[in-house]
C-alpha cells in the first residue's frame, strides 16, 4: 500500500511541475490548481489512513487521488503551448509598434529639427541691425 | 535660452520619447525586480484571533484552533503542512539548522496556492485513552478531523509547570520540482497543551 501511496504522491508532484511550467509560460492555471487541490486532500487522507492502518480506505484514497489528476498534465502541457504562442505573437507585435514607432519619431525628429534650425536662424536674422540710407 | 540649450532640451524629449514608444517591448523582454518571497504559516484560537488557544486540555473534550498558511513565493506552490505531536521532552525542528523534527506525523495536509493566496482551515483534535498513574501521564491516541491516531506518548509531572506538558506543532514543507520532493521550509508553529484529568460530573 505504501508504494501505491509514494506512486501518486510522485504523480501529484509530477502534475504541479507540469502546472508550474504552464504558468510560467504565462497561462492562467487557477482550474488546475484546483484539481490538483482536490487530489492533494486525498492524498494526506491516504496517508493518514496508511498510519492508522485502514489500508482499505487508504486504497480508495490514492484511487480518487489518481483520478482527480487525470488529465491534468495533457491539459497544463496544452495550456503551455497556447500560452507561448500567444506570448509569442504578443512579442512580436509589441516589437512590431516599437519599430515603426522609433522610424515616425527618426522622421518626425528630423522634420522637427530643421523646422526648429530654420525658425532660430530667422529670429536670429530678424534681430540684425539694419542700415539706413545705404544704397 | 541660447541654440545649444535648445538643441539639448530637444534631444532629451526625443529620448524620453523614444523610450515610451519601446515600453511595450521592453515590458515583455525585460524582467522587473520583485519583492521579497516568504511563505506565512499561522494558528489562531477558536475565535479565529490570536486569543483562546486551548491549554489545559483533557480526554475527550474537542478543540478548535485555525491553522493558516499564505504564499508569498512568487508563484504556484505545493505545500505540506506535517501536524505532529510530541511529549515535552521529544524534540522540536531546529530553526538554526534548519531541520525538522524526527518524530513521525500525526496528521497532514497537502495544498496548492497561487502567488499571494492565503488558505486556512478549522482543526478539531481531541484525544483518548489517557492514563494517569501517579506522576506519569500516558497519551495513546489523538483524533484529529475525525481520525483517529495513535501516538503512545509517556510524559511525567512537570514540577515547575505543575503539570503534565505535550506540545502540538505544525511545520511547513514546500515541495521543490528540482529533485521532486518536499523540503522542509524552516517554519513550524506549536500549541502548549496541560493535559489534566476530566472534570468528574
Amino acid at each position: 500500500m505504501g508504494v501505491a501511496i509514494e506512486q501518486a504522491g510522485r504523480d501529484l508532484g509530477s502534475a504541479f511541475a507540469a502546472v508550474t511550467e504552464a504558468e510560467a509560460a504565462g497561462a492562467d492555471v487557477a482550474g488546475l490548481m484546483v484539481k490538483l487541490g482536490g487530489a492533494g486532500d486525498f492524498l494526506s487522507k491516504a496517508y493518514v489512513a496508511l498510519r492508522m492502518g485502514d489500508y482499505e480506505n487508504a486504497n480508495v484514497l490514492v484511487i480518487k487521488c489518481s483520478r482527480a489528476l487525470d488529465g491534468v498534465v495533457g491539459e497544463a502541457a496544452r495550456l503551455k503551448v497556447d500560452a507561448e504562442a500567444s506570448r509569442g505573437s504578443s512579442l512580436f507585435f509589441a516589437v512590431c509598434v516599437s519599430c515603426a514607432g522609433l522610424v515616425l519619431l527618426f522622421v518626425f525628429g528630423l522634420l522637427g529639427w530643421r523646422f526648429l534650425v530654420k525658425r532660430y536662424v530667422g529670429a536670429v536674422l530678424g534681430l540684425k541691425p539694419m542700415l539706413e540710407g545705404a544704397e | 535660452m541660447n541654440f545649444g540649450d535648445v538643441k539639448l532640451v530637444y534631444v532629451a524629449s526625443c529620448f524620453v520619447l523614444g523610450l515610451l514608444i519601446l515600453s511595450p517591448a521592453l515590458v515583455e523582454i525585460v524582467s522587473f525586480p520583485v519583492g521579497e518571497r516568504f511563505s506565512e504559516l499561522w494558528l489562531l484560537g477558536r475565535g479565529g484571533l490570536a486569543e483562546d488557544y486551548p491549554f489545559v486540555v483533557s480526554e475527550g473534550v474537542a478543540y478548535k484552533i485555525f491553522l493558516g498558511v499564505s504564499n508569498h513565493l512568487g508563484g504556484s506552490s505545493y505545500y505540506r503542512v506535517l501536524v505532529k505531536f510530541r511529549s515535552e521532552f521529544e524534540p522540536l525542528p531546529n530553526s538554526t539548522v534548519g531541520s525538522p523534527s524526527p518524530l513521525e506525523p500525526v496528521f497532514q495536509y497537502d495544498l496548492f496556492l497561487g502567488d499571494n493566496e492565503t488558505w486556512e482551515r478549522e482543526l478539531n483534535f481531541s484525544f483518548s485513552d489517557v492514563l494517569f498513574d501517579g506522576f506519569t501521564c500516558r497519551v495513546s491516541d489523538i483524533l484529529i478531523e475525525n481520525y483517529a491516531v495513535g501516538v503512545d506518548k509517556v510524559v511525567v509531572w512537570n514540577e515547575t509547570g505543575k503539570g503534565f506538558y505535550y506540545q502540538l506543532f505544525f511545520e511547513l514543507w514546500v515541495y521543490n520540482s528540482t529533485f521532486s520532493g518536499f523540503q522542509f521550509h524552516n517554519r513550524w508553529v506549536g500549541l502548549w497543551l496541560n493535559m489534566s484529568k476530566p472534570l468528574q460530573g
